[in-house]
């Protein structure tokens, strides 16, 4: 079986988070990195399906050039190796144009399956799994927690809303999007990252895989983030009068409408 | 704008799901600060009880869109219903809950109909003749400003909570009667009926 696994480099969680000077995106200038946390789960399901197959797991990234430490870190962990979307006209894309230029490298691979993340840590789209099985013409479901190969075929648990499971069986290829927490993500190994210096990462242009310029990235958007902002922060209390019951009641409307916490 | 808003409406076995309203909420704020008309717009194997539901909620249609391969639910069978009434109709802007089911199905109808699609929402504004939509990025630490490149079709999800259900304003003059015109057969395309408005 052979396996694409995305994965997408984002900020650390605990990362200091500057606004860059273009006041919509995250100044690179010191900033920790990790790869996105379901993205990791993504490639643990990948590898383990891989090891159980006779498989092998091909990491796609689109990122610059710093991404590549996250690739590194995919290929010592144990994927085959790398392809990774890099060029200045696939920068600044929404989910939409990362999937077009996703699906065109994917393509040329002859893939059974591809794995990705559930959303990423910085944009939380939640959308480009979905938008790149749609591209390729495949099957997909979100929310994977189990993945059991049957044949030409994949049995697989989703999470539903209110503690509910279900179990879909989706014809190969197909698109999977991966829930976090669902395993023990494997660390690399000394041996893993040694070997991983020799493995092939594949650096690729839009005209690498038949996509102009202006299809990818920031010119093929079809959203646009104009501000990135620090939410403003709101303080204060307020005491709530009357009798016990009317203040309970107001209490609990408080916390319905305003805090939106019941 | 030119075409209506539509209200997507979510349902589960015991009715039609509370953040429905929520959509329907945003709806109207925004068809009243844009002078669109509204449509609340439900996609099941029977719509009946959804719609009866909607009826004394203020919008101009409820739309049905009613199909046997509706139910149980797929992304397949959502996506091309969908897709195919939004090639017919041209909504200007298709309103979602942010929820589970609408994860899995919208980023595929977003490809299906070529439309921008802007998700997870948590509030709008209207500045002259743009739209712009709030999210919370980098997982809630930062806010972002966010607005459609291209005229549409055009796809908006909402955070659960992020709109009152209870601002669902009813129309105490007249209740929407949907019509719909069923299809017996199991069909992957939808079919789709609105109401006199």
């Amino acid at each position: 079986m052979k396996i694409a696994v995305c994965i997408k480099q984002v900020p650390e969680g605990e990362a200091r988070l500057v606004i860059d000077a273009d006041g919509i995106s995250i100044a690179d200038a010191d900033l920790a990195t990790e790869i996105n946390e379901s993205d990791q789960y993504a490639l643990e399901s990948g590898l383990r399906l891989a090891e159980s197959q006779d498989g092998e797991v091909v990491v796609v990234c689109l990122g610059p050039d710093r991404a590549e430490e996250a690739i590194r870190r995919a290929l010592a962990m144990g994927a085959a190796r790398a392809i990774h979307l890099n060029d200045a006209a696939f920068q600044g894309g929404d989910a939409a144009a990362t999937a077009r230029a996703l699906a065109a490298a994917i393509e040329r691979e002859n893939v059974d399956l591809v794995l990705t993340g559930l959303q990423s840590d910085d944009a939380g789209w939640a959308q480009t799994g979905p938008i790149l099985a749609a591209r390729l013409g495949w099957p997909s479901a979100t929310l994977i927690m189990e993945i059991e190969p049957e044949g030409d075929t994949i049995k697989v648990k989703r999470e539903l809303e209110a503690g509910w499971f279900q179990w879909v069986r989706l014809p190969l290829p197909a698109l999977l999007t991966i829930q976090s927490g669902i395993s023990t993500v494997r660390y690399a190994t000394l041996k893993g990252i040694m070997g991983a210096k020799k493995k092939e990462i594949a650096k690729v242009t839009p005209a690498d895989i038949g996509l102009a310029p202006d299809a990818v990235g920031g010119a093929g958007r079809k959203t646009r983030t104009t501000r990135l902002y620090v939410p403003e922060k709101t303080t204060g209390a307020e005491i709530i009068e009357g009798d016990t019951a009317t203040a309970v009641a107001t209490l609990v409307e408080k916390l319905q409408k305003e805090a939106k916490v019941l | 704008m030119a075409g209506a808003i539509w209200a997507i409406t979510e349902s589960s076995d015991d009715g039609l799901k509370s953040i429905s309203f929520e959509v329907i909420a945003c709806g109207q704020a925004l068809a009243d600060t844009l002078g669109s008309s509204l449509e609340a717009v439900v996609m099941a194997a029977d719509g009946s009880a959804a719609a009866e539901a909607l009826a004394s909620k203020r919008v101009d249609a409820v739309r049905v869109i009613e199909d046997p391969a509706l139910a149980p639910y797929t992304p397949d069978a959502y996506t091309a219903a969908l897709a195919q009434a939004i090639e017919a109709e041209a909504p200007s802007l298709v309103l979602f809950p942010h929820t589970y089911q609408a994860r899995d199905w919208v980023p595929r109808l977003a490809a299906e109909a070529d439309a921008g699609f802007i998700s997870d929402v948590i509030a709008h504004r209207v500045n002259g003749d743009e739209t712009v939509f709030v999210r919370q990025p980098y997982q809630g630490k930062l806010n972002s400003d966010c607005v459609f490149a291209g005229d549409g079709p055009n796809i908006v999800s909402l955070q659960l909570g992020a709109y009152l259900a209870d601002d669902a304003a009813i129309s105490p003059a007249r209740r929407v009667a949907p019509k719909c015109s069923r299809r017996s057969r199991k069909s992957p395309t939808g079919s789709t009926c609105r109401a006199p408005t």
